[in-house]
């Protein structure tokens, strides 16, 4: 069998490759970290939201419980009535309460501006959450970079993400003895041994995940990647693709007013047409014309694909207008953009996805880690200027992102709730603190970047989250036991659980700095373990 | 078959078929079995059939329980998980032993 691997990769391919996916890595690490990271996080975004929006917390009601059936015309219509307070409605949305957002999100636009909020299942309007949580400012940083003008942070995002595939595909090629290192991890010994041992065995044995999770990252976004279909087919008008593609359905306003039909018996026929199902999102476009729209969209936490099968309905009659299902493109595409967003409701899958996100942080941030050490134990006497941005760029994206997420968190605990525009200050403390954490981290780093200061941060930072949020809303671990408030309960638990670890590896950061032997100076070539 | 034990079930059998693999590997077999010998071919066939056997039965459970897509997904990742679990015990139960510990690095 060796022999025949070896025809089939020969060591000069395998040279060939080794550059791209070094330069690569040491560029992009960072950014790929960010998306990777961020994109873990977006796993459990609806629990993050509940940690920081208190107010959300009104335990698990059952929006669908029989005894109580949930109506819209009951309990969102007079939600959306208060939030457009008198003036003239123009179109709205209520994304309905689920298991794991036990109430409804709504979004208002009248003729005065935008006004948004939450409200309980029942209908009782909460108070402004006063943050943009987990699904919108952590989730949008994964795939946006929250540069929205000009698609410029998705077209970065889709580079990284390219790029990653390449970095996953030569790794393959470059890493040698991938059935005899299998399940190889040497803990001990050499730094740069273990690092390339962990750096291989994320990329080898989680390399189906990372295969499928960035291929249908680019996926998602494909009209937009690569438009020359759309653009010869529709002439660029992506609103008359999409409208054809996904089934949508869109009228102007007419006018002329006349009210809104019930939307209980449009649920009921959903319900129906969907063949079982749930209602997650209600529109109402062109609310209180002769023209309006009622497109109500299923649920998708029982099925992998993302197709959503909106239906569209008359606002005055009730009648059907559209209810289309997909071609067979936009199904695949609907599926691998399911894959890749995990909106199913299977909590085994949730985890695997959180833990696997992270192995891919694992894997770019050893890899960046075994890039400097390896320079470090070559260049004993002098690290230059290049070496050190590095490694000041891997403290920054590794522990300082960790700090720069915490310390937003532990600002979402401690801000009152009067500070003007409170949700920007918080994500204007995430980006403010990040840079912080770099600018140390690039002045710190001579011998080695502060990785010892910054992961004493990070523990205090997620020790303190725990105890603020204790603190604050006064929910600790029992007391979320016996409530059996389990999102709350589990974000703590990785914060403690993050605190902890941050806490050893300082400790043990700390000791073996104080006590470090320098290596007898190596050649490249000799620190050169992968080919 | 309840959700959870079915999800238990294809994880253990993914664990499994992962630790047999893992003792057909000559430098796992030599640090937890036998340093003196390669293992022998005909356990290594026996390991690898096992092995099949073990993870063909994971899928049908998987399948079965979760329906095909979700099924095949739990199977993939569960693939990686149990590999990844299989290596961070071979790495505990090698990391004590001495002789591992002083031997030159390749």
């Amino acid at each position: 069998m060796s022999t025949k691997k070896r025809a089939l990769i020969s060591p000069a391919l395998r040279a060939a490759m080794l550059w791209p996916h070094t330069w690569a890595g040491v560029t992009l690490g960072g950014l790929l970290m960010l998306i990777f990271f961020m994109g873990s996080l977006a796993v459990f975004a609806d629990e993050i939201d509940r940690w920081m929006m208190p107010d959300t917390r009104v335990g698990a009601v059952g929006a669908h419980r029989p005894d109580a059936p949930f109506s819209l015309d009951r309990n969102v219509l007079p939600v959306v009535e208060r939030l457009a307070a008198g003036r003239g409605l123009r179109d709205w949305y209520a994304k309905l309460p689920d298991g794991r957002r036990p109430v409804m999100e709504l979004r208002v636009r009248t003729d005065g501006g935008v006004s948004g909020g939450m409200a309980t299942a029942d209908g009782r309007l909460l108070p402004p959450v006063g943050t943009l949580g987990a699904t919108s400012f952590f989730y949008p940083l994964h795939y946006s970079l929250h540069l929205r003008a000009g698609f410029v942070g998705y077209w970065i995002v889709s580079f990284a993400t390219v790029a990653m595939l390449a970095g996953l595909i030569s790794g393959i090629i470059i890493h040698a003895r991938i059935f005899k290192d299998f399940f190889t991890f040497r803990s001990w010994g050499q730094l740069r041994r273990s690092l390339l041992d962990l750096h291989n065995l994320t990329g080898v044995l989680v390399l189906p995940f990372h295969l499928m999770i960035s291929f249908t990252g680019i996926v998602i976004i494909l009209p937009m990647v690569l438009p020359a279909g759309v653009n010869a087919l529709y002439d660029g008008d992506v609103q008359r693709f999409y409208d054809d593609a996904l089934g949508n359905y869109s009228r102007p306003r007419s006018g002329t007013p006349a009210p809104l039909a019930p939307l209980d018996p449009m649920l009921a026929e959903a319900k129906r047409l969907w063949g079982g199902g749930e209602a997650a999102v209600v529109f109402v476009i062109n609310a209180g014309d002769a023209a309006s729209i009622v497109r109500l969209n299923r649920d998708t936490g029982d099925r992998l694909s993302l197709d959503v099968e909106p239906i569209f309905f008359d606002g005055v009659t009730g009648a059907v207008l559209k209810h289309q299902r997909p071609g067979p493109v936009v199904a695949t595409h609907r599926l691998l953009s399911g894959l890749h967003i995990a909106a199913f409701d299977h909590w085994p899958l949730r985890w695997l996805y959180f833990l696997f996100g992270l192995s891919g942080c694992v894997l770019i941030g050893t890899g960046l880690l075994y890039w400097l050490e390896k320079r470090r134990v070559v260049e004993t006497a002098v690290v230059g200027l290049g070496w050190r941005s590095v490694g000041a760029l891997a403290c920054g994206s590794i522990t300082g992102l960790l700090i720069a997420t915490l310390a937003m968190m532990a600002a979402n605990r401690l801000l009152p709730a009067t500070v003007p525009s409170r949700e920007l200050v918080e994500a204007g403390l995430f980006f403010l603190v990040w840079i912080g954490s770099v600018i140390h981290a690039a002045l710190r780093t001579r011998r080695d970047p502060p990785w010892a200061a910054q992961c004493w941060a990070v523990a205090a930072l997620a020790g303190a989250c725990v105890g603020l949020n204790w603190l604050t809303t006064g929910e600790h671990p029992l007391r979320a036991i016996a409530l059996g408030d389990w999102p709350v309960l589990g974000v703590d638990a990785v914060l403690a659980l993050t605190a902890w670890t941050a806490w050893r590896v300082a400790r043990r950061l700390s000791h073996r700095l104080s006590g470090r032997r320098d290596a007898p100076a190596v050649t490249m070539t000799e620190a050169t373990d992968h080919v | 078959m309840s959700d959870a034990l079915a999800v238990v079930t294809v994880f253990a059998l993914c664990g499994l078929a992962f630790a047999g693999l893992a003792l057909t590997v000559g430098r796992h077999w030599g640090d937890l079995v036998d340093r003196r010998r390669d293992p022998p071919r005909r356990l290594v066939a026996r390991l690898r059939v096992a092995a099949a056997l073990c993870l063909a039965a994971a899928l049908s459970v998987a399948v079965r329980h979760e329906g095909v897509g979700f099924g095949l997904l739990l199977w993939v990742l569960a693939l990686s998980a149990a590999a990844l679990a299989v290596a961070a015990g071979v790495t505990a139960l090698t990391a004590g032993t001495a002789t591992t510990r002083n031997a030159k690095p390749r």
